[in-house]
């Protein structure tokens, strides 16, 4: 055992690059060549740069095509773009460093890799690595110096400097002739099923595949992408904004099960479309020049989150408030006259089950509220009994008497003195603010500005929204901007409808209960919530979620100088087409995972159903079924808010 | 990525190299993405400040780049000499706790050099670029009052006895003593010249990186001038015109040939006195001519009038911006043959070499090219374009990379 050597694979095993694919670092590289003045001494150099990604990958095709060496070199492929465009010395060797430069600086360690790395070089255990590579020497040890990774020249093995590789096993044979070692002694882990495999495998090398470093399906969704966008800075900022993803995901820190696919939801589909978002929030405020921004309890509690650290990076002085606040907090409160709309709201969307769930859809009191109703009702009504159509439809006529509705406005009005004051505590009740929320309607922004309306203030309030739909409050008001989808793009989503809004609601999941009103305390207003915890968390592991957020944000805040081009708009198509790719194709973990979080059915967190289920066979059949007729069937069932998910949960536990 | 560049006094009062170096490069590294800021000191600035930390502060923009310019109040503390401010360093804290720099890159640590300490403290990675000898040599230059080169501090004992009498021997040993440590302290050291590096890796046995001074080309055309046989050889000084610059090196080698060539001097009035002596002791040469000062606008006609630039310094030059500009417009050069000048000059390759402080070699080489023009073509053949700025800044994005991958770690041993 102790004359085994531990070969590493070095690209995409020891090591990874920053970007989403290795071709990621030319376009990093033509981003950067902009940066240099055209001038008569760039003439040349002007005439490949605005394709420069494009010419690097086509030569390096080209050479390896048309080499009779076994392996070709970094100064094989820069020779065939000197002679085309004719550059000078000069300029080809500013070319060459500055890509030798990017490797070294667009390289980060594989923590798996590198701790098993570390621990044999501890145990005195002979550890080398061998990569197929164009790279010189030189540039590949410096990386993994770079990197931590303590080694030397006379156990780094780069096919270009070797002129023998890995593909064609000799550069293992090389390994083994060096260190005096037969290969049924070597070790070797590789990424490369041919290469790092079957190759050493054929050899008798003791060969393992690490597949960690190959792109997920979510990531190969958006190369796709990538390789049709003609646009470079589009291709740098998505190549680097699900590199991230990438690097986070690889190097996820979890170890149980749960954790480790919450933890990987986090970086690979919720960071990049959040800090997208919050980007893009930040953007339209400082366009609008609106400094107070008000992030909506409690979707909007991780946009905070992220809002505060990218401004406490980049020194940007906005005011970030986190409102607290609901629908059942403000609906009450934003009433001056009691229309259809209201009570139809109210009684009938979704119908309550009793009485009790109907005061607390009112914000009012549950024993209060049954003691004033009584007063119009000759039947003896009952707290939690559940009520009927026909019931209903009694109530209906009591809220359209005027008695009733003078005691619902005097408690609105009462109300309304708590929400005022809270707001002026929180320094918004005049003046321009935006305000920040995932979505869907926009009656958060419709109910807040109506209670400073009726306050007899005025403000401007600008809604920032991750989508929204076609509604009567946004549709037709400037005021109201999203920017997923909007009110004219929304027909886009509706694939992913059931299941879509929860989703997206699941993702920004708050730490804290529902706002269901407020209190004064000594002149001080608090909100109160109708539990501590959020009770839809259940067993879902939202600490290692937003450890992957915050993961994520430190990474990509570490390529702040590049996403300073980052225009979020451009990106929208990417983001549309990963949440998609999620939606419709969950990883059976994630939809396990999903199985512990328990969403709301109406506005008061009467009643949870899981976001995702695993159906009894015949239901699962019978559901699909209807499914597969009209998607709007599953709303019938309400069994769980995710089909997609529950069907893969169900098919998995049947084949289980 | 946030940057905070450190250097002893800044634009607009103050645009020597060291200024230069950084505007290039900040200039650069913005177009590359990074959010820079300056912190400088307020040398002769009489602009109002305000108090805070109990130090002086103002701020002002420079090219849109927001720069703090700091002033001690503290009596005791030499700006020029000391290190290190005491006074200065509860601002130091507040400011860079404030302002969340990811880097701290030290241009020139002169009058502000105590914030390394307190970068240190805050674990921000810091890199420091030798641009002269000051931490080696308070006087800035290594030349001794009396004219003599020095780069032998002698742990203070020669700056004691050549330069600096009226300060206490204790003192001047003590800041000596500091030097070694204080480079260590830095992430990483820079010199932009091998020679620099060099003086300072011996004295000091520290490592030091090399990366050579950037030009900017957006203004420079590359001359197509060829020296014509007919007309006599045109030779250009341009620079600030101070004893160390040595421009009266070449009043004195005129003496010593008549051959026919035209020496033209660019540079503003910094010392009355030295000008006057240069303009008496060539007041019946023909073959000089003071041009008086220049803008930076004009160093491209400049360029393309002259055939050779000449660096005639009596000093140690480490990475003269003239003699890169020069190479930038492929203009050989005449200089010295120490320091930085025999380290970007190859002698009889892209330029000449004289004795060091020798008028009589130097009127002998000059002598030489006035009967052998045709060689000045070869010279300009030779002249490889000195390094862009885009380059040096690439250089610097690289080191700021390993600077934070250093600091941070990477590999955790479970």
């Amino acid at each position: 055992m102790s004359n085994k050597i531990f070969s590493f694979d070095i690209f995409d095993t020891a090591i990874m690059r920053k970007t989403l694919n290795p071709t990621g670092i030319f376009y990093v590289m033509e981003y950067r060549l902009k940066s240099v003045v055209h001038d008569k001494f760039t003439k040349n150099l002007t005439n490949c740069m605005d394709d420069f990604a494009k010419i690097r990958i086509a030569s390096e095709t080209l050479v390896r095509k048309e080499s009779n060496k076994n392996e070709i070199t970094i100064y094989d492929i820069y020779e065939v773009i000197k002679s085309k465009y004719s550059l000078s010395n000069e300029e080809v060797n500013l070319l060459i460093k500055l890509e030798t430069s990017f490797e070294i600086d667009m390289c980060v360690g594989v923590t798996r890799i590198s701790n098993i790395i570390k621990k044999l070089q501890i145990s005195d255990k002979k550890v080398v690595f061998i990569s197929d590579m164009y790279l010189p020497q030189s540039i590949v040890l410096e990386i993994l110096n770079t990197l931590g990774i303590n080694i030397n020249e006379n156990y780094v093995y780069v096919s270009s400097h070797e002129n023998q590789t890995k593909h064609d096993g000799k550069l293992f044979i090389v390994v083994s002739e060096k260190h005096q070692c037969s290969l049924n002694n070597i070790v070797h882990i590789g990424d490369n099923i041919h290469s790092d495999y079957i190759i050493p495998s054929s050899l008798s090398i003791d060969s393992y595949l690490f597949t960690e470093c190959i792109n997920n399906r979510y990531e190969e969704q958006i190369t796709n992408l990538i390789l049709n966008e003609s646009n470079n800075d589009i291709k740098v900022c998505m190549e680097l904004l699900l590199g991230t993803s990438k690097i986070c995901r690889v190097n996820n820190p979890k170890n149980n099960k749960i954790s480790c696919s919450a933890y990987e939801i986090a970086v690979n589909i919720a960071a990049p479309i959040f800090v997208s978002f919050v980007e893009w929030v930040l953007q339209q405020a400082q366009k609008k020049r609106i400094q107070k921004i008000c992030f909506l309890a409690r979707d909007g509690q991780i946009f905070y989150e992220i809002a505060k650290k990218i401004a406490r990076r980049r020194m940007l002085h906005f005011k970030f408030i986190y409102l607290y606040g609901s629908r059942v907090a403000w609906l009450l409160p934003a009433l001056d006259t009691i229309d259809e709309d209201y009570i139809e709201r109210i009684l009938y969307a979704p119908e309550p089950e009793n009485i009790d769930n109907l005061a607390n859809r009112l914000g009012i009191n549950s024993v209060t509220f049954i003691n004033e109703l009584q007063k119009f009702s000759s039947e003896k009504l009952e707290l939690h009994s559940k009520i009927n159509r026909e019931q209903l439809d009694k109530i209906k006529k009591i809220f359209y008497t005027s008695e009733f509705q003078y005691y619902l406005l005097k408690i609105a009005e009462e109300k309304r003195e708590l929400v005022l004051k809270y707001l002026q505590q929180c320094e918004i009740v005049e003046g321009s603010f935006c305000i920040v929320d995932l979505g869907w309607n926009g009656s958060s922004q419709y109910n807040l500005k109506k209670i400073i309306t009726i306050a007899g203030k005025t403000c401007n309030i600008e809604g920032l929204y991750l989508g929204l739909f076609t509604n009567k409050y946004s549709s037709t008001d400037n005021r109201y901007k999203s920017y997923l989808f909007g009110p004219a793009t929304v027909k886009s989503t509706n694939s992913l409808i059931p299941g879509m809004q929860e989703i997206y609601e699941t993702l920004a999941a708050a730490d804290h209960g529902l706002t269901i009103g407020y209190e004064s305390d000594n002149g001080t207003i608090s909100p109160i919530f109708n539990n501590s915890t959020n009770l839809a968390l259940k067993g879902y592991d939202l600490q290692s979620f937003r450890q992957g957020i915050f993961d994520y944000l430190d990474v990509y805040l570490e390529h702040d100088n590049f996403f300073k081009i980052y225009d979020p708009e451009q990106s929208v198509q990417y983001l549309l087409q990963l949440f998609e790719a999620f939606k419709l194709d969950p990883k059976k973990e994630y939809a396990e995972l999903c199985s512990h979080y328990y969403h709301s059915v109406d506005m008061v967190e009467h009643k949870f159903i899981p976001l995702s289920i695993a159906l009894p066979e015949a239901k699962y059949h019978k559901i699909v079924h209807e499914y597969g007729k009209d998607k709007m069937s599953w709303y019938r069932y309400k069994e769980a808010h995710w089909p997609e998910a529950s069907f893969l949960l169900s098919k998995c536990m049947q084949t289980n | 990525m946030r940057i905070l560049f450190v250097v002893h006094q800044f634009f607009p009062q103050w645009y020597t190299g060291t200024e230069r170096f950084v505007l290039n490069n900040i200039r650069q590294l913005r177009k590359m993405g990074y959010n820079i800021e300056v912190l400088t000191y307020g040398h002769l600035d009489n602009h109002p400040f305000f108090e805070q930390d109990g130090i002086l502060v103002r701020n002002y923009y420079y090219d849109n780049f927001k720069i703090t310019c700091i002033k001690s109040l503290n009596k005791k503390f030499s700006s020029d000499f000391d290190i290190n401010d005491e006074s200065s360093q509860t601002f130091f804290d507040n400011y860079l706790r404030n302002n969340k720099f990811d880097i701290i890159h030290i241009a020139h640590p002169m009058r502000l050099g105590g914030i390394l300490y307190i970068a240190k403290s805050l674990k921000i990675p810091t890199i420091i670029t030798l641009t002269d000898f000051w931490l080696l040599c308070p006087g800035v230059q290594g030349i001794r009052k009396n004219g003599t080169l020095c780069l032998n501090p002698d742990g203070g004992k020669n700056c004691s006895s050549y330069c600096y009498p009226t300060i206490s021997y204790e003192k001047i040993a003590n800041r000596y003593s500091k030097i070694k440590n204080y480079l260590e302290i830095a992430d990483i050291v820079v010199s932009p010249s091998y020679f620099l590096a060099n003086v300072f890796q011996e004295k000091f046995d520290i490592d030091i990186k090399v990366i050579y001074h950037g030009i900017d080309y957006s203004s420079i055309t590359p001359t197509n001038r060829l020296y014509n046989c007919d007309k006599s050889l045109k030779i250009a000084y341009i620079g600030t015109i101070l004893p160390h610059k040595g421009v009266h090196l070449i009043v004195q080698a005129l003496k010593h040939f008549n051959d026919n060539l035209k020496i033209y001097i660019f540079g503003g009035i910094y010392d009355e006195i030295y000008i006057e002596k240069l303009l008496s002791d060539s007041k019946n040469e023909k073959r000089i001519f003071f041009m008086g000062g220049y803008e930076d606008s004009e160093i491209t006609q400049i360029m393309n009038s002259v055939d050779m630039t000449i660096c005639p310094s009596i000093w140690w030059e480490n990475s003269p911006i003239t003699i890169l500009t020069s190479f930038a417009y492929q203009v050989p050069v005449i200089g010295n043959n120490i320091g930085g000048c025999q380290e970007f000059i190859k002698n009889g390759i892209n330029g000449i070499h004289f004795n060091f402080n020798d008028p009589k070699d130097l009127a002998s080489q000059l002598s030489f090219l006035s009967k052998n023009p045709e060689f000045v073509r070869t010279l300009k053949a030779n002249v490889q374009f000195s390094k862009r700025v885009e380059e040096e800044a690439f250089d610097y994005e690289h080191v700021y990379q390993t600077c934070i991958h250093n600091v941070r770690g990477v590999v955790i041993v479970e």
